[in-house]
């Protein structure tokens, strides 16, 4: 950046209610996932779904409405993972955010 | 083997070439995939890349306004090559990119991990928070065909891509009648126009059987200015009501449509 473009960066009000939608629309992208064949989306409801089954083989409905055979034991792993990273790294993105002027 | 195709014709406004080499570095570094760039020797002139290239002829779609503060500047659009993806990629599985589409990110790579054939995007959301996407909806106000972005064209080579293609290919080719079947401007040649039509036929004319790409696609305007501070934080500065505004964008991938703001990024 030279000192114009810096100048008017400070002059320049920063969009808020732009950056809290953007953090949400690219977390939403980042729960999603290939699995099996399959894409699929980690959500809290599926997670809690997937608990009931254990090591089962059970099939389910991927984002394409395609039924994939899937190990709830894995697919949970690969759930919870990503949403306990994700959700983890929206967190520090939100507060660096307040803290934005 | 999966990898990116990228076409860049110069015209006398835009240095495409350019522009899709900085996005092809980009992919090497977030997707660690291969690039075929799709481009005449003209437009390579003496750019260093480290790229591969397939030497083509520049299709023009027609005229466009390149510079929106200078209306009267209009210049040939070389945006008539995609319908030859399929034959031209060298990869089983391919993302066909536009080379204003920033790489932030490893997000694409999921587009491998699906049995899908052949998908685009259709959901998008403006980055900047002024709902200027808000009329891509439908290609067609009258015929409710959904408007699907060519920005992101995923396929894996099989009958129903190839026959994705040969459908690109024959409205290419009577582009004019789907105009009028559609009603939309016949002129320049709109990708995102084509793809609708193709993606909609070959699964089976029904709009909601389209498998499109899962997530939205973050969208910047013509008029937004883009600046960055290492390659990997991106400013966007724009006016709401007349008053500027920002926003960051890092870690996400974006579509940034003002080429001229893009050029001042990847000339520096």
């Amino acid at each position: 950046m030279d000192t114009n473009q810096l100048t008017s960066h400070i002059r320049t009000r920063f969009d808020h209610a732009a950056a809290k939608k953007n953090l949400k629309e690219k977390y939403a992208a980042r729960m999603t996932f290939g699995h099996n064949g399959g894409m699929f989306k980690s959500t809290p409801e599926m997670i809690v779904f997937l608990s009931l089954y254990g090591e089962q083989r059970i099939v389910l409905q991927d984002l394409y409405d395609t039924p994939i055979e899937v190990n709830a034991k894995d697919l949970i792993d690969e759930m919870q993972k990503k949403w306990y990273e994700q959700m983890n790294a929206w967190l520090v993105e939100w507060n660096e955010l307040q803290k934005q002027r | 083997m999966k990898g990116i195709l990228i076409y860049a014709f110069n015209n006398t406004n835009i240095n495409y070439f350019r522009q899709a080499v900085w996005c092809a570095d980009r992919v090497s570094k977030y997707l660690a995939l291969p690039v075929t760039i799709v481009t005449d020797e003209a437009s390579i002139g003496d750019t260093k890349h480290t790229h591969n290239i397939i030497i083509s002829r520049a299709e023009s779609g027609g005229y466009r306004v390149f510079n929106p503060s200078i209306r009267s500047q209009a210049d040939i659009w070389y945006n008539g090559n995609r319908f030859q993806s399929y034959d031209l990629s060298p990869y089983d599985q391919t993302i066909v990119l536009d080379s204003d589409y920033i790489v932030c990110s490893d997000q694409l790579l999921k587009l491998f991990d699906s049995s899908i054939e052949v998908t685009a995007m259709k959901n998008v959301y403006d980055v900047t928070n002024r709902d200027q996407f808000d009329p891509y909806v439908s290609i067609s106000d009258s015929r409710g065909l959904h408007h699907y972005w060519a920005t992101v064209l995923y396929f894996r080579k099989s009958q129903l891509a190839k026959d994705f293609f040969d459908m690109l290919t024959m409205i290419r080719q009577n582009y004019h009648h789907y105009a009028c079947l559609y009603r939309f401007r016949d002129s320049p040649f709109r990708n995102d126009f084509a793809v609708s039509i193709a993606l909609t036929a070959v699964y089976g004319h029904i709009p909601d059987a389209v498998p499109v790409i899962p997530w939205s696609m973050a969208n910047v305007f013509n008029d937004v200015d883009l600046s960055t501070e290492d390659q990997e934080i991106f400013h966007l500065t724009y006016t709401v009501d007349k008053k500027p505004r920002r926003v960051t964008i890092t870690g996400q991938d974006f579509h940034f449509m003002n080429k001229h703001s893009l050029a001042k990024i990847y000339e520096s």
